[in-house]
């Protein structure tokens, strides 16, 4: 997205019609406006907000009076902004007006060789190119930097990122796969309508596909909210470290410590009972015949003993005498004869290759259960004890932990009590979101075992119907897209993640005092840890940069995907960077850290500066990089009476900020 | 070594900037699948389109066409 023209008609203090052009020169990227507080550098970071959106910031006092009270005086009973802007090699109009009372209409154009033409979907369009979500990133409200870090969690942060990032087509086009695909299972059943059975199990395997896919939709929504809630839970035990009270921190850090060990513990022991589990399939069969394999080899032991078995002779040595038609006795063996066919019938127990083999294996199994169950034993008994130590070690550690929450709830100070009551909510609450995002887990285990027997059973419906055949396996390619393309959006958002974790750090680490890095989540959450990886509380100062480094970032990132053909993800969203008011909570150092960077990590960057913020280093550090200058010009009814000119030194030149006695109140905007 | 180096940062660096180049060549599950992106993209950013229904039902077509004709 790179902006062209704002036009801002009757819109609070901009009475009448006001344009900005903003600069896209290369190297000379940023648009810098000059304003003393009220003259309406945040009214114009709202224009666009609302032109986009329809929404204002915050601290936007009277947002239900748009429209120029001195417009409203004069009779005029509308307002409208317009923004041009260019993305994606597409050139776009957006106008968003108000007539009283309340009025609203927006519309969104495209604009070929100078003619516009209105998309039917104006919200759709603006918010693939610009999330919503990540409106408060982009156009940045320094004075209320503070509160975007609480609204960073969870997955509409992430959606929002992965939209700048470019999923917005792929992402739709895996839903519409998947609604196709539940339309043709719903198909292929009917085809099936002449065999009972295999008409029930499609329709089972629809059904089941659609809880799967349901199931997933719920699991992934739960788990956003498992996060932000889990991000909250931090951010809460943080306030409380950071409360100023000596033995609260001392008392949350040894909470949290102790909690991170109990962590620990239990996935320990989850993995000793894991263990256990597996020991009992793997020998409880040896246990049971343990009695039975003693038994065995006993009887084979005695039976050899006494010569039974095997026997004492084999059985070519019986064919051989029957064969020379003489007994070892001397005894002629006749054919037929009585003495042959009692020299025949000791066939019956002659020991045989196959009686030789059988009692060889017998006595091998007898001998692997006794060993198997005798190694057992003691195998049991280790891992039994490992259970019986990690158990106690946990009852101590909640022993602990009880000890503490009485300490702390010792401490009195209603700040303190405010903050453990609503960690002590949210432990419930995380509790509760983890609970669901296992049920729903559970419920797509279930369904998926269920469907690969119902799907055993339809392997055998192929060739019933040449068209049930055509549709089920077209329905099994379909499948095989949706993976693709989800494993590529998968492998492209790690990758995203950790690039923009390394710009953040390089940015930090050039210009943050202490040794910090950044640590990017999973829902694109961003926090600051110290040397041992340990999250850090920030001061304002930091939260200030830290946001203005990721922002940073992440522009930097879409940047470096400007070129890409983009066959399955748009390019990505190069957003301009609207920077209000950016250096309140910055001392110098960072004032002049935050210039070096921010002009060479964007595309285009807008500044909304007073006086007080220009200074200190920071003129010197941008005036290369000006590609358009704007002054906001007070004009007021009142006459000066003694109130200052508020001038301004630009190029050496002086500028007055505050016009008196003039015909009415309002704000103008005027190119240097 | 550094020359090993220098390729698996070039290979992360082309992944990077332009992740699809490297699935130039995986045939025909590719091309489906950019058939289908650009009706997303068009949907999403042309002008004229009709409804969400309408927009399933060309990626439905493009699937029927590769999936289930001769």
């Amino acid at each position: 997205m790179e902006l062209k023209r704002l036009k801002i008609v009757n819109f609070r203090q901009f009475y009448g019609e006001q344009t900005l052009n903003f600069s896209n020169e290369e190297g000379r990227n940023i648009t810098l406006i000059h304003g003393e507080n009220g003259l309406g550098k945040t009214t114009i970071l709202n224009s666009l907000l609302w032109c986009l959106f329809g929404n204002l910031t915050e601290d936007f006092e009277e947002p239900e009076l748009i429209i120029s009270k001195e417009a409203r005086d004069d009779g005029v009973s509308h307002a409208r902004v317009e923004l041009w802007f260019s993305h994606d090699r597409f050139d776009y109009h957006v106008i968003r007006s108000i007539k009283e009372p309340r009025e609203t209409t927006f519309k969104v154009h495209t604009i070929t060789d100078g003619n516009y033409e209105e998309l039917p979907y104006p919200k759709s369009l603006v918010n693939s190119v610009l999330p919503e979500g990540m409106a408060g990133y982009f156009f940045f409200h320094g004075e209320g930097a503070t509160s975007l870090s609480k609204g960073k969690t969870g997955s509409r942060f992430r959606n929002a990122i992965r939209d700048i990032l470019g999923f917005s087509l792929a992402e739709q086009a895996i839903d519409d796969m998947r609604t196709i695909k539940m339309k043709w299972n719903r198909e292929a059943s009917k085809l099936l309508k002449g065999a009972q059975e295999f008409q029930v199990a499609a329709t089972e395997k629809a059904n089941l596909e659609e809880t799967i896919e349901e199931n997933r939709q719920l699991r992934d929504e739960a788990k956003a909210s498992l996060e932000a809630l889990k991000d909250e839970y931090t951010n809460v035990e943080e306030e409380i470290i950071n409360s100023g009270s000596t033995s609260a921190e001392r008392i949350q850090r040894d909470l949290k410590s102790t909690a991170d060990h109990k962590r620990r513990t239990e996935s320990q022991l989850r993995l000793e009972q894991e263990e256990r589990k597996n020991l009992i399939q793997k020998y409880s069969w040896t246990i049971v015949g343990r009695s039975l394999a003693n038994e065995g080899l006993d009887f084979i032991d005695e039976s050899q003993l006494k010569g039974r078995i095997p026997a004492p002779y084999d059985q070519s040595f019986v064919d051989d005498l029957v064969e020379s038609g003489e007994c070892i006795c001397g005894e002629e063996l006749v054919p037929g004869s009585e003495k042959t066919e009692r020299v025949l019938r000791l066939l019956e127990t002659a020991n045989t290759a196959v009686m030789k083999d059988r009692l060889v294996k017998a006595r091998s199994i007898g001998g692997t259960m006794l060993a198997n169950a005798k190694e057992f034993i003691p195998l049991l008994k280790n891992v039994e004890s490992k259970i019986i130590a990690l158990d106690s070690t946990i009852k101590s550690l909640e022993e602990r932990e009880k000890d503490l929450e009485v300490e702390l709830q010792r401490i009195k100070d209603s700040k303190i009590e405010e903050l453990r009551e609503r960690r002590n909510q949210l432990r419930v609450q995380v509790k509760e979101a983890d609970s669901k995002f296992n049920s729903f887990n559970s419920n797509i285990s279930r369904a998926k075992s269920s469907l690969e027997q119902v799907e055993r059973v339809l392997l055998r419906a192929k060739g019933k119907d040449d068209r049930y055949d055509k549709l089920s396996s077209a329905v099994k390619s379909v499948d095989e897209l949706i993976d693709m393309l989800e494993g590529r959006l998968e492998e492209y958002e790690d990758n995203a993640r950790s690039e923009i974790a390394s710009s953040v750090d390089e940015i930090l680490k050039r210009f943050s005092r202490k040794s910090r890095s950044v640590r990017v989540g999973e829902n694109f959450n961003f926090y600051m840890v110290d040397e041992d990886g340990r999250k850090t509380p920030k001061s304002k100062g930091e939260n200030l940069l830290l946001n203005l480094a990721f922002v940073s970032a992440l522009i930097q990132f879409a940047k470096l995907r400007e070129s890409a053909s983009g066959k399955f993800l748009i390019r990505g969203t190069t957003a301009p960077f609207l920077i209000d008011a950016p250096f309140g909570e910055l001392d110098e150092t960072y004032r002049h850290a935050t210039c070096e960077f921010l002009p060479g990590n964007s595309r285009q960057l807008v500044l909304l500066l007073s006086s007080s913020h220009f200074h200190g280093g920071v003129d010197s550090t941008i005036r290369p990089h000006i590609g358009k200058e704007y002054l906001l010009v007070s004009y007021q009814k009142a006459e000066q009476e003694g109130k200052p000119d508020d001038e301004i030194e630009i190029y050496g030149k002086r500028y007055k900020q505050s016009v008196y006695g003039a015909e009415r109140s309002h704000t103008v905007i005027r190119e240097i | 070594m550094n020359d090993e180096i220098y390729s698996v940062k070039e290979e992360l660096r082309k992944f990077m900037t332009d992740p699809d180049s490297l699935y130039e060549d995986m045939g025909e599950a590719d091309r489906v699948l950019s058939e289908i992106v650009s009706i997303e993209r068009r949907h999403i950013f042309g002008s004229g389109v009709a409804s969400a229904s309408k927009r399933i039902k060309d990626v439905e077509d493009v699937l029927r066409k590769n999936f289930m004709e001769e």
